[in-house]
């Protein structure tokens, strides 16, 4: 029988870039399954209460076997607490649901403590991007309901090019015997940028090597929020300026702020240079697709062993990807920053070029849309029926409410509290 | 003197940094700026970038070592109404250069102006994106009526136009609604361009900001509603091409230094400022303001539009000689 399945996002791009080419691709994973109808509906923060009734209409109209949410926002409360009882009483349905989780679930627990009671007794599956995400989640979620998904990637937007990859470095004047270190994503103190111009600084000036560190991406202003610290726009602009400008004219020299960049420009980015490297320690750090995205061009890594970043060292191409430890405190996750100087230092001196074409091939045989579509299809099938969250939801949905939205921080200590460990301990070694 | 400026900026108090926690914050002046979402959010700049209504009393003047003025002329006018006089120990002020006949002769020699800059050389797109916060007031004023027509006719009308209109009753007024659309306006700019006007929100103008193929047309073309605008700003600092607003040609000064907003625009900054003209010394005449009172009555705009008109250099439109 021929699955007829709605398909849940916002029309229009999510104004979080790597969540444009998230739900864009995955929408592509569902389509390569021929044997399911599938219907697109409208999801998004726009929606009116006008709007969410006419899609509700049209979902019941359909009567759908499964109903998939693709997108992290708006939450699914809005829509599912008054459609499911809807379609049981007027169809006599229970479609299968479908949710992605994104790292922002932690930011939603009430919601989904509001749509418990909906949910019992229907099946469902839940999808983390990464393993360590799905660690995470296992504090809410009973671990077998939750099945890892990457994000996929499009070979089409992401691929390794020689040609690309000389052109570029004409273009941007690198030189043949530089060594180009790659950072893409958004510019933030989570992020740990400050720290990484420092260390990429300190390791060159010592070194000597001929090598740049290339950042491509805005300035946000997402501070440490679980920390109780906030910034206001503009603010670790001038704090990376600062740093930048104490900087010698050789280091300086040697960094470059390209600036916000849209998609379809990083693949020249990706093929020309010689290694990524993110250090981010961002809570919402589920997945990385910045780094799903470089591997598909056969770019050897440097990463924090963090939450979703753990994922993407496989057995084929284990030496491509290097890991800086990461260790939790109350007052902050500290990354060892000796050892990001000694991954800077190793990559630079290992002879010959990259495997690259091997290093693509190899993760696409875990990001790839065709990869990601068979798990997708083998999750229609899900038979477990959902009983509940675990009891970690309740408490952390009571701290939440009590704590004025700050469920992670210890207000006194202005630190980091036990529920925070209880959780995020998942996303370190 | 930049070195100065900057030593100023680095070691003074920041408006924004202590945001809610400096005497100059108040509930009412927080409103106000809010009046003027999205071109007045906040940002942090060394330069200490604040609006002109948080400065109540003449000991407001001496609390930070700098204050870069926001406000667009009717802001301007206003600050200096109620404050003719520099105070002693008073800020380094600085103003938008565009602005500086609204300064008065006293604060001349002492006062720095800005600029926003980017890298780029303006070069129209074709393709638009339209920005306005509107108040009914000044689309009443004669001159924007009678000249939105004319100004129309740079554009070409077979372009793709997205358009953010949003109206309040006042520019500064309590009420404002994002969505609502002033029917005005949309008709004459419907009415020069071919293709349907696509209406949007706000998020779906940051959305357009990657793009290189459009220009970001700011409505506020004689910088009456505000000076340094967060939109424009955001523009900038991305891809768009920028449509340049009101220019003063009158402007005399010396740039002394410039520093970075995004890592694609920055403050030009100038000393030594002069310009022939001293609009100033007319209003003043014409009107003392409350030192904490409301800001510029209702009959006085017009006028100050007028002045504008006359002095700023706005694309497609000729200036106006004022009647009075």
């Amino acid at each position: 029988m021929m699955n007829r399945i709605c398909v849940l996002y916002s029309f229009k791009p999510s104004s979080w870039v790597s969540c444009q080419k998230i739900v864009e691709n995955l929408l592509k994973a569902y389509q390569l399954n021929g044997a399911s109808e599938l219907t697109y509906i409208s999801y998004s923060e726009e929606n009116e209460e006008y709007d969410l009734i006419r899609s509700g209409q049209e979902i019941i109209k359909l009567g759908p076997t499964h109903i998939i949410f693709l997108d992290h926002k708006p939450h699914p409360y809005m829509m599912l607490n008054g459609l499911l009882p809807i379609l049981k009483a007027v169809r006599n349905l229970e479609p299968k649901l479908i949710f992605h989780v994104y790292g922002d679930f932690t930011l939603f627990l009430s919601d989904w403590r509001k749509l418990e009671k909906a949910l019992l007794g229907y099946c469902i599956q839940w999808y983390a991007a990464s393993d360590r995400q799905k660690a995470m989640l296992s504090s809410f979620i009973p671990e077998d309901d939750i099945t890892v998904c990457p994000f996929p990637v499009d070979t089409k937007d992401f691929f390794p090019s020689p040609s690309l990859r000389k052109s570029f470095r004409q273009e941007k004047k690198w030189m043949d015997d530089e060594k180009i270190f790659l950072f893409t994503g958004r510019l933030s103190r989570q992020k740990r940028i400050h720290q990484l111009i420092r260390t990429f600084a300190a390791w060159r000036k010592e070194t000597g090597a001929k090598a740049r560190l290339i950042l491509v991406g805005d300035v946000d202003k997402l501070a440490e929020p679980f920390l109780l610290k906030s910034e206001w726009e503009g603010e670790y602009f001038h704090r990376l300026l600062r740093i930048y400008d104490e900087l010698p004219g050789e280091e300086r020299a040697r960094i470059s702020f390209e600036g916000f960049k849209p998609n379809r420009e990083l693949n020249s980015y990706y093929n020309a240079a010689d290694f990524l490297v993110n250090i981010s320690v961002h809570n919402d750090e589920d997945y990385g697709m910045s780094c799903a995205e470089a591997l598909a061009t056969g770019l050897p890594m440097i990463l924090t062993n963090w939450a979703g970043f753990a994922s993407f060292r496989r057995k084929a191409y284990e030496k491509e990807v290097l890991f800086v430890p990461v260790r939790l405190s109350p007052k902050g996750k500290l990354i060892h920053l000796r050892s990001l100087y000694e991954a800077f230092d190793a990559f630079y001196r290992r002879p010959g070029e990259s495997p690259r074409k091997r290093i693509a091939e190899e993760s696409l045989k875990y990001t790839g849309i065709k990869s990601v579509s068979t798990i997708v299809r083998k999750g229609l099938g899900v038979s477990k029926r959902f009983r509940g969250f675990k009891p970690l939801l309740e408490e952390a949905v009571r701290l939440n409410h009590y704590q004025r939205g700050n469920t992670f921080s210890d207000l006194k200590k202005k630190s980091f509290n036990h529920l925070y460990f209880e959780v995020y301990r998942h996303y370190v070694e | 003197m930049w070195n100065e400026l900057k030593t100023s900026a680095k070691e003074g108090q920041n408006f924004v940094l202590h945001r809610w926690d400096n005497p100059l914050h108040n509930d009412h002046a927080t409103h106000q700026q809010s009046q003027l979402w999205p071109s007045g959010e906040d940002f942090y700049h060394p330069l200490n970038p604040m609006f002109s209504f948080f400065l109540k009393k003449e000991e407001h003047l001496s609390y930070f070592q700098t204050i870069l003025l926001r406000d667009g002329a009717q802001g301007i006018l206003d600050f200096f109404l109620r404050f003719p006089k520099p105070t002693a120990g008073c800020a380094k002020v600085i103003v938008q250069k565009d602005l500086l006949f609204l300064v008065p002769s006293a604060w001349r020699k002492e006062i720095f102006c800005y600029d926003l800059e980017s890298g780029r050389k303006y070069q129209d797109t074709g393709k638009y994106v339209f920005y306005g916060l509107l108040s009914n007031v000044a689309l009443s004023w004669p001159l924007f009526k009678d000249s939105v027509d004319q100004w129309l006719t740079q554009f070409d009308r077979n372009a793709e136009v997205t358009a953010f209109f949003s109206q309040r009753s006042e520019i500064l007024d309590w009420e404002w609604r994002e969505k609502k659309i002033t029917t005005e306006i949309s008709a004459h700019f419907q009415g020069h361009f071919k293709k349907p006007i696509r209406f949007v929100l706000w998020n779906d103008v940051k959305a357009l900001s990657p793009e290189k193929d459009i220009t970001f047309v700011g409505l506020d073309l004689w910088r009456s509603a505000i000076g340094y605008c967060h939109a424009e700003s955001l523009m900038h600092s991305r891809s768009p091409q920028v449509y340049p607003r009101g220019r003063y040609p009158g402007f005399r000064g010396t740039r002394i230094g410039q520093w970075p907003v995004s890592f694609h625009h920055h403050l030009a900054v100038y000393g030594s400022v002069s310009c022939p003209h001293d609009d100033f010394q007319f209003f003043s005449g014409i009107y003392t303001p409350e030192p904490s009172g409301p800001p510029l009555p209702a009959p006085i705009k017009p006028m100050l539009w007028d002045t504008l008109r006359e002095r700023l250099n706005v694309q497609g439109l000729p200036q106006v000689k004022r009647n009075f």
